[in-house]
């Protein structure tokens, strides 16, 4: 998201909030999903980085958290646009970046003669496969595996703190009428415990 | 004489809008008597609790504002509280040489009660009376039965999460009915069962169900921040703001008191301040004061009171201002239960704590060398809301990308650690307390505190006591302990308690039983952090039936200027291991009433 969008949504937020002069409970859960569905959606605009260098990053966000049964995955929940938004602000994390991503694409070019964003998956992931992992360290493949580890880092970062990543796991933070345990919940930790 | 002070007097000023204060406040409203609040930090208001908020209402979600987690790995905390802490480096305490103490100050309205754990338990009946019950210690002038109205009326108010149980150590109330247990807590108290230990449903300050205009708890579990639906205790929504609408209450923010003013007779006349938006020193008069800056804050205000009448200090005839200073013994265990791990994923918010252990020796103490009880806060489990470094565990080991990697983070989710938390009473000692530090002044030039701090073996032992109790419960529900914190040699090791090898210490007169343990090279007692460092500190500004060792009366009401009252923490003669707000609730409220009748006879 923009920084206009979302400065325009916490000012949604706190308009919402300061709407009560009676207490609502419900107000500031609605304004948490205002903000969300505002800061998710929409085109977004790279400030740090080139169009292309975008580009790359949209398509290794998508391959580190893809969507997955109709649950939006990274590119979805606006991680590479927060990522975006980080490296404007630090010099030094955006070379990293900017000299991974061309790391990759001549990684790409030399394999396939294509750049990373250009290539079919299987050439894609035929890169990705070996770099995901450090048990395949060697000086020709290390500047592509350390700049993976950060680009992980801060995808699943990004992605499980926005409110889409936050609903793929956390049930909490919700307005509830009772507070309850589920049954299969307590069950499982009792019987497994030494106190059944 | 009262320079700048508006014509205007006050029939009572309130100095500090905590518990204390923001008790006061409301109980004179109540009754029509205008009063002026005053507070040292800015107004507060319900939009500045940050209730329901997460990592994405901040732009860089905890990365920092030059995103420099990434490159430094330097954190930075998201501030979700409404406990403001601005300036305070403006405004520095010292310690004494040798001694440690840390002082919280939150400069807001509604102070602490902003943040505070909510948790909200009565004193024992002997908690009032150390001295008589174990020979340590002051009893305080009034007891259980002076108190037990007033805690009824701060429940009726207030609100407290309960069950009633008929334990000494812990007196019921009037109860909201209390969530039930999580799985971690049912698991505790089942284990406490198992060795005799009688576990209950916490006393929190938070309402299930409606009261007095306020809505029950959404269970967001976020209760630390002051909660903007006003389903907790903090004194600005649950006190202030309704004694505003009243019409009697003027609040009057950024005001830093200074000095206390007094005219020939000795009696206070004016409050001198300092406006923090501009920095010039204003007046407010009064008839009546009522101190409720909290404990050393109070103290402070006292001592920088001096006049050719009062040369030590006004209301310090006694020399007991700013002395018996107490905190909280406090002591953590934590156990990894390993058989948590793939628990059904579900909602555990909840309001923090559903479960805590109240003491359970309280008629057993002769068997114990330390004199006074503990309560066991808890902790653990439970599915958290992400943050940054969320599941890095998980895709650190098994790397990759893609699905399986997000099934290893989601096999990983949840906590598998219990924790205990002691909290314990500490006896005062003459080795604890505060003064005014001669060299020092703050941003605002009022001379500043200076600390003095000493734990002693009754300390020290009971923390002794909650580290092997904690073992015992958490190893009886099939926790491994982390090695805990200890000193000295062989201590804290693995296999259980280190043998008490070292000779006994010399009985002390006057403590039956009571003996401090093994001299310093076998002393296997945990190391307790700084004085101050729970946030309970009480006591310098005592109440007493003896105006030579003591500051008030038993109605809170100074010795030696009978207009000067204290509503905050300073009163408190001993310190019993609950936690103290709603005792100081409880007792402001008592206080108020007093204050109230006096006026109204003429007497103040």
């Amino acid at each position: 998201m923009s920084e206009i969008s979302r400065r325009d949504a916490l000012k949604g937020l706190a308009a919402a909030f300061a709407t009560a002069g009676a207490i609502d409970q419900f107000v500031a859960a609605d304004a948490h999903m205002a903000v969300a569905q505002l800061t998710a959606v929409g085109p977004y605009t790279p400030t740090a980085l080139s169009a292309h260098q975008y580009q790359t990053l949209l398509k290794l966000a998508d391959f580190i958290i893809p969507v997955e049964n109709n649950k939006p995955g990274a590119v979805q929940a606006g991680v590479p646009g927060w990522i975006d938004t980080l490296l404007a602000v630090n010099a030094d994390l955006k070379k990293r970046y900017t000299d991974g991503l061309a790391w990759i694409d001549q990684e790409m070019t030399t394999r396939h003669k294509v750049t990373f964003a250009n290539a079919v998956q299987v050439q894609q992931t035929g890169l990705l496969d070996q770099i995901a992992f450090q048990k395949n360290r060697s000086p020709e493949l290390n500047p592509g595996i350390d700049f993976f580890i950060l680009l992980r880092r801060m995808t699943v970062d990004g992605f499980y703190t926005s409110p889409m990543g936050q609903r793929d796991i956390y049930q909490g933070n919700a307005a509830r009428a009772e507070f309850t345990v589920p049954k299969d919940a307590m069950d499982y930790v009792i019987n497994r415990s030494p106190l059944k | 004489m009262a320079q700048g002070a508006g014509a205007t007097v006050h029939d009572v000023v309130i100095i500090g809008s905590g518990a204390g204060g923001g008790t006061v406040t409301k109980v004179l409203a109540d009754m029509g008597i205008k009063v002026l609040l005053m507070e040292a930090g800015p107004m507060i208001n319900m939009t500045d609790y940050k209730t329901m908020m997460g990592p994405s209402d901040f732009w860089h979600r905890g990365a920092g504002e030059a995103a420099e987690l990434y490159t430094t790995g330097q954190t930075t905390a998201l501030n979700y509280s409404a406990s403001y802490s601005a300036n305070i480096v403006d405004e520095p305490y010292t310690q004494a040489e040798g001694s440690q103490f840390r002082l919280f100050r939150s400069r807001v309205l509604g102070g602490r009660t902003n943040h505070y754990a909510r948790v909200q338990l009565r004193y024992s009946d002997y908690d009032f009376k150390p001295k008589s019950m174990n020979d340590v210690g002051w009893d305080w002038p009034i007891g259980y039965a002076d108190m037990a109205p007033y805690y009824d009326k701060a429940e009726r108010l207030i609100g407290v999460t309960g069950r009633p149980e008929g334990l000494r150590s812990a007196p019921d109330g009037i109860f909201q009915t209390p969530a039930p247990f999580k799985v971690h807590e049912e698991l505790l108290y089942r284990s406490c069962a198992k060795l005799g230990i009688k576990a209950t449903s916490a006393r929190q300050a938070v309402i299930t169900s409606p009261l007095n205009g306020r809505p029950g708890c959404i269970y967001c579990g976020q209760c630390g921040r002051g909660c903007r639906f006003g389903s907790n205790y903090a004194s600005p929504y649950v006190q202030i703001f309704p004694a505003m609408r009243t019409g009697n209450v003027t609040v009057l923010a950024n005001a830093m008191a200074r000095e206390l003013i007094t005219d020939a007779s000795g009696k206070v006349t004016a409050v001198s301040y300092i406006d923090k938006t501009t920095g010039a020193e204003q007046q407010v008069r009064c008839r009546t004061v009522v101190l409720s800056a909290a404990a050393c804050e109070s103290a402070r205000l006292l001592l920088n009171s001096k006049s050719s009448r009062h040369p030590s200090g006004l209301a310090n005839s006694s020399g007991t201002v700013g002395k018996y200073l107490t905190d909280t013994v406090g002591f953590g265990l934590a156990a990894t239960v390993p058989y948590l791990r793939g628990t059904p994923v579900h909602n555990t918010d909840g309001y923090g704590a559903h479960l805590y252990i109240p003491w359970w020796m309280a008629d057993r103490h002769r068997e114990l060398d330390f004199p006074m009880g503990y309560h066991v806060e808890v902790g653990g489990g439970g599915f958290g809301q992400p943050t940054l470094g969320f599941g890095a565990g998980a895709y650190n080991q098994s790397e990759g990308y893609g699905l399986p990697m997000k099934q290893a983070i989601r096999d990983s989710y949840g906590g598998i650690n219990i924790s205990l938390t002691g909290r314990g009473s500490m006896v005062p000692n003459e080795d604890s307390y505060c003064e005014i530090d001669p060299g020092v002044k703050d941003k605002w030039g009022i001379p500043v505190l200076r600390f003095h701090w000493k734990w002693s073996d009754y300390e020290l032992n009971q923390a002794r006591h909650m580290r092997e109790s904690f073992r015992a419960i958490l190893e009886t529900l099939g926790g491994t302990v982390a090695t805990p914190a200890a000193r000295g040699g062989g201590a804290g090791r693995a296999g259980g308690p280190a043998a008490p090898t070292g000779p006994a210490g010399q009985p002390q007169a006057g403590r039956g039983v009571i003996n401090p343990p093994g001299v310093a090279p076998n002393d296997d007692r945990p190391v307790l952090g700084a004085g101050g460092g729970i946030i309970h500190e009480v006591g310098c500004v005592r109440m007493g039936d003896d105006s030579r060792t003591s500051v008030l009366n038993r109605f809170c009401q100074a010795h030696d200027v009978r207009n000067v009252f204290s509503a905050d923490g300073g009163p408190f003669v001993s310190h019993g291991d609950k936690n103290p707000t709603h005792t100081i609730i409880a007792l402001a409220w008592r206080t108020a009433e007093y204050l109230a009748e006096e006026m109204r006879k003429g007497n103040v």
